[in-house]
């Protein structure tokens, strides 16, 4: 073979194969840019849980629709009864009044016991946002109801640090801190003992946190 | 000349590939990928040794043949084994890639000056 024609030969041959590989790029292209807005490329682990979630989810959706069409049909019989309707205002004025703490409430539930640690060279406080923090948990693990130190706290209780001083709405109160929350009792000691949870985060800082379990805990109404 | 020629080729079959899409099934488009980084290895080996005059044909031809189907493979037993093989085949092509591009630069200004 001549050296012209083996040149010619080599060029086709790089011709071709570009050819080829370029042929197949938008292709290939096409099918990643397609898989990442489907769910094929996730990982199974992840899938699986996404289900699990949505299948929880499903499942709450359908206890909460039987609930409400409970409810409906309730006050569908109602509505047709003097003595019905009168005992259910009765109720939702209970319910109201446990709502606004016109009304002492007692249950099962937690107390957190908090205490700053005063001596060494850098003493701990706890701040703002750690009482925020740990208020917020234990709402949203369960608690009905929440005191500070006796002082109820309610829909739009405020709760900040000044200086030494804690203030809970319009009133004042001083560490160590005593909070008391009626509701589902493993629920909420779970809810803040959780790994990595507001605990840790006091403990972290030297905050002693103490969670205790009591079978009855009573608070009072909001003054 | 070399790299004119390849470029043109790629960019042909870039847009025959645009007009004409070729169908690649979601579960084999991580081999294809492998294939075609094998692939383009293949050719900037091949543009290479175009350069510096050690081009064969049949080396060519087979290595692109054989490291497409290799890298490929290679991404199949890792799925089947649980182990992130086809990395082995991203890191080898990928720095031979720049390598390569890093021989033609050269070969390239040698031949301008």
């Amino acid at each position: 073979m001549s050296k012209v024609s083996a040149w010619r030969s080599s060029l086709l041959i790089l011709f071709v194969i570009s050819l080829v590989v370029g042929s197949l790029l938008p292709g290939q292209a096409r099918v990643v840019r397609e898989m990442k807005q489907t769910y094929q490329n996730e990982d199974p682990k992840d899938l699986i849980r996404v289900i699990k979630d949505l299948q929880q989810r499903k499942q709450d959706l359908l206890t909460e629709e039987s609930r409400l069409s409970q409810k409906v049909s309730q006050y569908t019989r109602a509505s047709n009864d003097t003595a019905a309707q009168v005992a259910q205002l009765q109720h939702e004025i209970e319910v109201l009044k446990e709502r606004t703490g016109e009304v002492a409430l007692s249950g099962p539930g937690v107390r957190v016991t908090i205490k700053e640690e005063s001596s060494g060279a850098s003493p701990s406080m706890i701040a703002d946002d750690d009482l925020l923090l740990l208020l917020n948990d234990l709402w949203a693990s369960g608690a009905e109801v929440i005191s500070v130190n006796g002082i109820r706290l309610m829909d739009s209780t405020s709760v900040y640090r000044a200086g030494l001083n804690v203030h809970v709405g319009a009133k004042t109160t001083t560490m160590p801190l005593v909070i008391d929350a009626i509701g589902d009792t493993e629920n909420m000691s779970k809810g803040l003992q959780i790994p990595g949870g507001v605990l840790d985060l006091l403990n972290l800082r030297r905050i002693s946190a103490i969670v205790q379990k009591v079978s009855k805990i009573k608070i009072g109404i909001s003054t | 000349m070399v790299g004119f020629v390849t470029v043109c080729g790629l960019v042909l079959g870039i847009v025959i590939g645009i007009l004409r899409p070729v169908h690649i099934p979601a579960i084999y488009s991580k081999y294809v990928g492998l294939a075609l980084l094998a692939g383009m290895d293949s050719i900037l080996g091949g543009i290479k040794g175009y350069l510096k005059d050690t081009f064969d044909a049949t080396v060519f031809f087979s290595g692109f043949l054989i490291n497409s189907l290799v890298a490929a493979l290679l991404g199949y037993l890792g799925d089947q084994l649980g182990i992130d093989l086809y990395l082995a085949a991203v890191v080898v092509f990928g720095s031979r890639m720049y390598q390569n591009i890093a021989i033609i630069r050269r070969v390239l200004l040698k031949k301008e000056a």
